[in-house]
């Protein structure tokens, strides 16, 4: 039988009456708290027996100590000539235990009781709390901004909806805490001072700090990942439970080798911030390489400048356009990305380096929409800010250019614009707007180029 | 400890400053209060620790000696001065209940 058992720490450690509840039962069915460590409460079998546990909170105390601070020993003197005796501590949660019947509380002044809490709660669990909040907002407000900044980025990061929305509900219900306990607290203390007793803080109060910011972040984190790679997603949880899981030990590590409190702090919020930046991402990212298919292009050389040939299956070429005899081009899919808002695609054929002169190129991005009401909002990004809209750059030099309305009809597409210089001569790209897409299509020859309307019924059936 | 709070002292407040106007170890207010009161007031562990802390953080006590963890405090100047407010404020009310139900007896 054995004779000692573990039960973890729920973190929920602000929950003072249910806590002296559970070690109370737990004395009862003959398991006698005994201590702890940075994980679990630790229990040993004794005769089951009726004691009182009382739970107190020491504000100068933190998980971070080595061994029993002054005030903690100091403490434990003044409770046991009352006929307590300290069990176990938690980070400021000192457990203590009597087995007399009707024992003189350790806290019989409500209001001092309450003003020890909070003053635990101002020294741990509120700035993190405060920190977590901000973190939240910002999370939104950058997300937000950089939609509203670059709504092409709807579609390349549309998951970033999403992640507003979990930091959104982060925020809420850190705020919800943080503001109810405020609430409860302003009672309390009025209570007290009329009542000389008052009601115990709701259950939830502070207690799953730590938890809500795991899940909550965690949640975010795994929320953007949707719709890249499910192993991304995978590969985020194992690092925050990995991650986790490292920072306990870490803190237990620095306990026993009695490292100063300061300095344990120190590092652990270093490697909270560490597993944040420093493996959520490059797990996410890494998965993201490891499950992508490697296509190993044809390297050549021309005057020093080497270039990638690829031979993919793009959906346009120039010879659906025109009629070529030239063989040596690279055809490349070079973007993808795609969100719950939609997909983006891109390809390009290439006529090998020093060859282009006589051998036109194409290059064309989709932009395939889910919800047609993004489209103006996307068509307008790329308007405005052509450059930032693909690989495709404008010849240096190039400074004024404008797009100008044609006609869509013999595109099938609801608008199109073409490019054209302020010297009067035109590029030829056109955005041509279908009804469920948005299509950057460059056709890249060395004159300025009129398709004819089977031209561009072949693009619009080609990019369909 | 605000100054605020200091108006007006908890019962367990004012003792535990009447304890200390003799120089004595704060674990020892643990007994002395009671002992002074025959029982009809008791301070909890917790309750003195917090109580000492704050006091001496308002310099209404000072500490005088550190044996090991054991620390004496004893009364300061200001420290006698929310004391002695303290009493006024409880004559002041005595005096008003005394005109109010002496008056009574006189109807």
């Amino acid at each position: 039988m054995k004779d000692c058992k573990k039960i973890s720490k729920d973190l929920n450690l602000y929950n003072r009456p249910g806590y002296e509840r559970f070690f109370e039962e737990q004395a009862e069915e003959g398991w006698m708290l005994e201590g702890s460590n940075d994980i679990f409460w630790i229990f040993r079998r004794a005769l089951p027996k009726k004691v009182r546990y009382s739970v107190t909170y020491l504000k100068d105390v933190t998980v971070f100590d080595p061994t029993l601070t002054d005030s903690q020993q100091t403490l434990n003197e003044f409770c046991e000539r009352t006929g307590w005796e300290f069990v176990a501590s938690s980070g400021s949660m000192q457990v203590f235990r009597t087995e007399k019947a009707d024992p003189l509380p350790i806290e019989t002044d409500p209001r001092l009781e309450i003003e020890s809490y909070h003053a635990s709660l101002k020294k741990g669990p509120l700035p993190l709390y405060l920190f977590f909040v901000f973190l939240s907002v910002l999370g939104i407000i950058i997300n937000l901004f950089a939609l509203f900044l670059t709504p092409i980025d709807l579609i390349r990061y549309g998951n970033r909806f999403i992640a507003v929305f979990a930091y959104g509900i982060a925020a809420s219900i850190l705020l919800f805490d943080l503001i109810s306990y405020y609430v409860w607290r302003r009672r309390a203390l009025k209570e007290a001072e009329l009542t000389g007793t008052y009601h115990e803080a709701p259950k939830r109060q502070y207690a799953i700090l730590l938890y809500d910011l795991f899940m909550l972040m965690g949640m975010a984190a795994l929320l953007s990942c949707i719709g890249i790679r499910v192993w991304g997603i995978i590969g985020v949880a194992l690092a925050i439970i990995v991650g986790s899981i490292g920072i306990t030990l870490c803190i237990s590590l620095f306990k026993k080798k009695k490292a100063r409190a300061r300095i344990s702090k120190l590092v652990t919020v270093f490697l909270m911030i560490a597993l944040l930046a420093g493996i959520v991402i490059p797990v996410i990212s890494s998965v993201e390489n490891a499950v992508r298919t490697e296509r190993k292009p044809l390297v050549i050389y021309y005057q020093g400048m080497e270039q990638h040939i690829y031979a993919d299956e793009i959906p346009l070429k120039v010879e659906d356009l025109i009629e070529t005899d030239y063989d040596r081009y690279s055809y490349e899919n070079y973007r993808s990305f795609s969100s719950f808002l939609g997909r983006e695609y891109g390809a390009r054929q290439d006529a090998q380096y020093g060859e282009w002169e006589d051998n036109p190129e194409v290059y064309y991005t989709v932009y395939e929409l889910n919800f047609p009401f993004t489209r103006g909002l996307i068509a307008k990004t790329l308007l405005v800010n052509m450059k930032d809209c693909g690989e495709y750059r404008l010849p240096e030099g190039e400074t004024e250019e404008s797009w100008l309305s044609e006609d869509p009809e013999p595109w099938g597409a609801e608008k199109v614009y073409r490019m054209r210089n302020d010297d009067g001569t035109w590029w030829n790209q056109w955005l041509i707007c279908y009804s469920d897409r948005i299509v950057f299509f460059v056709f890249d020859d060395m004159n300025e180029w009129t398709p004819t309307p089977e031209q561009m019924k072949t693009v619009t059936e080609k990019l369909s | 400890m605000s100054r605020n709070k200091l108006q007006t002292l908890t019962e367990q407040m004012f003792y535990t400053l009447l304890c200390l106007k003799t120089e004595c170890y704060g674990l020892d207010i643990l007994e002395r209060i009671p002992a002074m009161t025959e029982n009809r007031v008791n301070i909890g562990s917790g309750t003195l620790y917090t109580l000492l802390e704050q006091f001496a953080e308002a310099g209404l006590i000072r500490e005088t000696k550190v044996e090991g963890r054991r620390r004496s405090y004893i009364l300061t100047k200001s420290g006698l001065e929310v004391l002695q407010n303290e009493v006024k404020r409880i004559e002041a009310q005595l005096a008003d209940y005394r005109t109010v139900f002496e008056k009574e007896g006189r109807n």
